[in-house]
């Protein structure tokens, strides 16, 4: 049901932050759970002060002062500017007959390229599609390809699940995907690899009368927000397509 | 039985003693965490962390029960920021740095700001004013109550209620713009759930 009750934003603060009392809490939930826009409400606070969270959950090691800094003698410099320059050389020497991303993977969106993609080489990172729009359906996949590729040659542990909801979910749409037969070959290829779909999204089209089938393979989550939430909780890389 | 006495006290102070310096150092990761979540500045972070310990350990008497502890820590890390930015920044009113006059507006993070949720919310926080800064940090990361974070920082529960308030729709707006993308397709996602 949807409603719209008088609900200042200092309460929905208090309430995610624990700090009504328990008649305050329990008249809270009652409200939260019949109306759909305050749910709404406190489900982005949550994800706002998870995001926080999560934003500082490794700050950078601590560093000293520039006045404090010691200070290598010049011959040291030079040393280790030179063993620098050996170790580029070398690994140009023994890189230069890896094999080269696909046209696709090339094609990588400019959130890896200027993120250096500092972490997701390896470990487990959840990647959230959420538009319809062609170009971030594509996107999503030269991501994951690319992910996976690099990973697999620099053999680091990659775990990746894609998770789409709202317009997103025509990626995992039979009839729908523009992109069926490549996201079967994705995950032939990579097993570490998994699809997901938002429950509540597909709930909704159906109940709107579109009919919808998943491609083969793809899991269900009952919530890609909650989905998430969930995989940062448990130290996952997010990513967004 | 007064020597036995004397004995005793020693011993459980000695054991205060040890207890007070393990919890401290025990502390230093929290205190760092949220020192740089105020700077974003590792070394000025590493720096008010020390400072804070040391004052700690210098002023150990001052404190009442251990179960206070943590509070009385960020209440001298605060101090410390205060003094700090008032050191280099000039400032002889705090409460103009709450206005947003002295709010971070652009940070090294920026660039990446559009790529990766951790500097998107680190660049949003750096974005806040001081005030609605340490607040959100305080609550969010460190789990403090309202009532703790207005000990801490000297200043009323409302005015924290309302700072925090203010700080979560700043961060939400800023968070949404710096990344046209997710706002683009908000309403369409909101629409099908």
């Amino acid at each position: 049901m949807k409603r719209d009750v008088m609900i200042s934003d200092e309460l929905v603060n208090a309430f995610v932050d624990h700090q009504l009392d328990e008649a305050e809490k329990s008249r809270l939930f009652d409200l939260v759970e019949q109306d759909e826009v305050l749910n709404r409400r406190v489900c982005e606070c949550h994800r706002l002060k998870e995001m926080v969270r999560h934003a500082y959950d490794h700050p950078p090691a601590a560093g000293r002062r520039e006045g404090r800094k010691r200070r290598f003698a010049p011959y040291l410099q030079s040393l280790v500017a030179g063993l620098l320059l050996l170790i580029g050389a070398g690994a140009g020497w023994f890189a230069h007959g890896q094999p080269r991303l696909t046209e696709h993977a090339a094609n990588l969106p400019g959130l890896l390229r200027e993120a250096k993609a500092p972490v997701v080489l390896g470990g487990r990172v959840i990647l959230h599609v959420g538009s319809s729009r062609p170009a971030e359906l594509r996107a999503a996949l030269d991501t994951t390809e690319y992910l996976l590729r690099v990973s697999k040659h620099s053999n680091q542990q990659l775990q990746l699940e894609v998770i789409a909801n709202g317009g997103g979910l025509d990626l995992l749409r039979t009839g729908v995907s523009p992109y069926a037969r490549r996201i079967r070959l994705l995950q032939r290829t990579y097993p570490n690899l998994s699809f997901l779909a938002c429950h509540q999204t597909v709930t909704h089209l159906r109940q709107e009368g579109v009919a919808v089938k998943l491609l083969p393979g793809i899991r269900e989550a009952p919530s890609a927000l909650a989905q998430v939430v969930k995989r940062l909780q448990e130290g996952w890389q997010y990513i967004q397509a | 039985m007064t020597e036995r006495k004397t004995t005793m006290n020693l011993f459980v102070r000695f054991c205060q003693s040890r207890e007070f310096r393990k919890k401290l150092e025990e502390s230093r990761e929290r205190l760092y965490r949220t020192a740089f979540s105020w700077c974003h500045d590792p070394a000025l972070a590493d720096d008010l962390t020390q400072d804070t310990l040391a004052k700690a350990l210098k002023n150990a008497g001052q404190l009442r029960e251990m179960q206070l502890m943590p509070s009385w820590l960020f209440t001298i890390l605060a101090n410390g920021w205060r003094d700090h930015f008032r050191q280099y920044r000039e400032l002889d009113d705090l409460d103009a740095v709450d206005e947003g006059d002295y709010a971070v507006k652009t940070t090294p993070e920026e660039m990446h700001a559009r790529t990766q949720i951790v500097t998107r919310v680190r660049s949003g926080v750096a974005r806040l004013p001081l005030g609605q800064r340490q607040v959100l940090t305080l609550v969010d990361l460190e789990g403090f109550s309202y009532a703790e974070v207005a000990e801490i920082l000297g200043i009323p529960v409302g005015t924290v209620m309302s700072r925090l308030c203010r700080a979560r729709r700043a961060l939400k707006k800023c968070l949404s713009a710096l990344d046209p993308a997710m706002e683009a397709q908000r309403p369409r996602v909101w629409s099908v759930k």
